[in-house]
């Protein structure tokens, strides 16, 4: 017979190995085929080559990593080879993230009018998804990462963008036609690989003040107005810099709105202070120059004194 | 005593230009940097304001422009000054230094309502009163290089480093950049104040215009 204290050891280490694999038990049988990096198809309608890989690495840190893949995966996919009528499943982000406990319904609603308006959805009403963007299974909060590290934040933001926009053959497999160059489309904007580092896409082509806001303009109207940025009410306080700002607007004091501005943007980042000391010193200037101008023609004028004779 | 003789023919011979020609197109070529400067800095700087501004991008690019006019211009006084002749005026004699700047300041505080004469009138090996001669010492050796080279960093702003302070580094940079930008605008206007100080009150605008001859000891 096995002693208790043998069996408890027992049961801690079989809890442990188990919780030190960051794929569920119950994930294993699919990572058997989906674990494989060379996992893909060619997509019969595009011909292009879809990817059916899943880093489990990135999935036990994304923000789905509790979830299973049947939780969202439908019970067809239990057999193998899966059922045609299976694979046609239509997935939707929303039926988690819209209405139910412990989600936000106001600003999934919101995500969803924004989308639907987008140029995204307007121009590829049944091709463009929630997943066109963004990786169920790679996919991390971005309240958990955004304010840590902006570069960081700008880099992870940009590359969803960029992923089609900077690769013609994908924009070809997802639209049909070539897309112009970005650098063509940006050359109107100065430094612009400063630009690209520093802010986001979603800056000037989405309208909306909102930071999770999807409605993604049209090229035609996205945001072409320098002084949105740079200016003391600049949008970046209400999106990039929304969490960050409220954070520093918590401090108080002298020295912090002088360090406060810890990312230097040419009109936003002015210190009032700093402002009210340079008018206050410029406006002593003018005033020591008037009234010592003002005495010497009241000498002149009261003693007949005139300066032609000085020399 | 050397004698200032306003620029005539009849006197084209005689002295020393105090103000050649190189110069007053250096002086007016800075004059013009400097209004186009504060123009489009204060625009860039107070960008979305309610005051009467130039537009943002227009200012960008005019700041550019005259910056870069401001430093060769840079480039030209520190030439001349440690190549030509010019240095001379810069060099301070250190012996009653001190007590030759309270005559001046004390002139302007005093003398100059009482009709005195200028206590240090120009000279061919020294145009400056000593009032001036610190504040351009102050203003050509350690102001403008650093405004320049702080404006020059936002072309190349990979050389600031990332933090200095626990601040921003390019912030830093910004914010050297405006004050200075505010100490020399406090000087163009003393400067051009002064300049009414002169022998006659528009005696000093003139010589930079048509040049002034001292004559020699």
């Amino acid at each position: 017979m096995i002693p208790i204290r043998m069996l408890c050891l027992l049961l801690l280490l079989m809890t442990l190995l188990a919780s030190s694999d960051p794929v569920a038990a119950a994930d294993q049988a699919c990572l058997r085929c989906h674990g494989m990096k060379s996992m893909a198809y060619q997509d019969p309608v595009t011909g292009g080559l879809r990817n059916l890989a899943i880093d489990p690495a990135a999935m036990a840190a994304s923000s789905h990593a509790k979830l299973t893949c049947r939780a969202c995966h439908g019970a067809g996919f239990e057999s193998f080879p899966h059922f045609s009528e299976t694979k046609k499943e239509s997935l939707s982000c929303l039926e988690c993230h819209k209405g139910k406990d412990g989600f936000p319904y106001v600003l999934f609603e919101s995500i969803e009018k924004g989308f639907m308006r987008s140029v995204h959805a307007q121009a590829l009403p049944d091709r463009f998804t929630c997943f066109s963007c963004h990786n169920p299974h790679a996919f991390h909060g971005l309240s958990q990462t955004r304010v840590r590290d902006m570069p960081e934040q700008v880099r992870q933001d940009n590359g969803i963008c960029l992923n089609c926009h900077s690769n013609q053959e994908q924009i070809r497999v997802l639209t049909g036609r070539a897309f112009p160059g970005l650098l063509n489309m940006h050359a109107w904007l100065p430094d612009l690989q400063r630009h690209w580092r520093t802010v986001r896409c979603v800056e000037c082509h989405t309208s909306s003040t909102r930071p999770q806001d999807h409605f993604i303009l049209d090229k035609r109207f996205a945001l072409r107005d320098c002084v949105a940025c740079h200016s003391r009410n600049s949008v970046l306080l209400k999106k990039l810099y929304l969490y960050r700002s409220s954070e520093e607007r918590q401090k108080a004091g002298f020295i912090h709105s002088l360090v406060m501005n810890n990312a230097y943007i040419i009109g936003m980042t002015r210190n009032l202070w700093l402002d009210w000391a340079g008018g206050l010193l410029l406006g002593l200037t003018l005033l020591g120059l008037l009234g010592h101008g003002m005495a010497r023609w009241l000498v002149a004028r009261k003693g007949g004194f005139h300066e032609q004779n000085h020399s | 005593m050397n004698r200032i003789i306003p620029d005539h023919p009849a006197h084209r011979k005689n002295g020393v230009e105090l103000y050649p020609v190189w110069l007053r197109i250096w002086h007016w070529s800075n004059a013009l940097s400097f209004v186009m400067l504060i123009a489009s800095g204060v625009s860039l700087h107070f960008a979305g304001s309610d005051l009467p501004l130039i537009p943002f991008d227009r200012a960008r690019v005019l700041h550019n422009i005259f910056g870069w006019l401001l430093l060769c211009a840079y480039l030209v006084f520190v030439a001349t000054t440690l190549l030509g002749s010019n240095g001379v005026h810069y060099r301070p004699q250190w012996s009653g230094w001190m007590g030759r700047l309270l005559r001046q300041a004390l002139f302007y505080g005093v003398g100059i309502f009482r009709g005195e004469p200028h206590p240090f009138p120009a000279t061919a090996r020294n145009k400056f009163n000593p009032l001036q001669q610190v504040t351009y010492l102050g203003v050509m050796f350690v102001a403008m290089p650093l405004l320049i080279l702080s404006g020059l960093l936002f072309f190349w702003p990979q050389w600031v480093p990332e933090q200095l302070w626990e601040m921003d580094g390019l912030w830093v940079v910004g914010v050297v950049h405006y004050l200075l930008g505010v100490l020399l605008v406090a000087f163009m206007m003393g400067h051009i104040y002064l300049a009414t100080a002169g022998e006659t009150i528009w005696g000093e605008f003139r010589k930079m215009v048509l040049g002034a001859r001292a004559e020699e000891e």
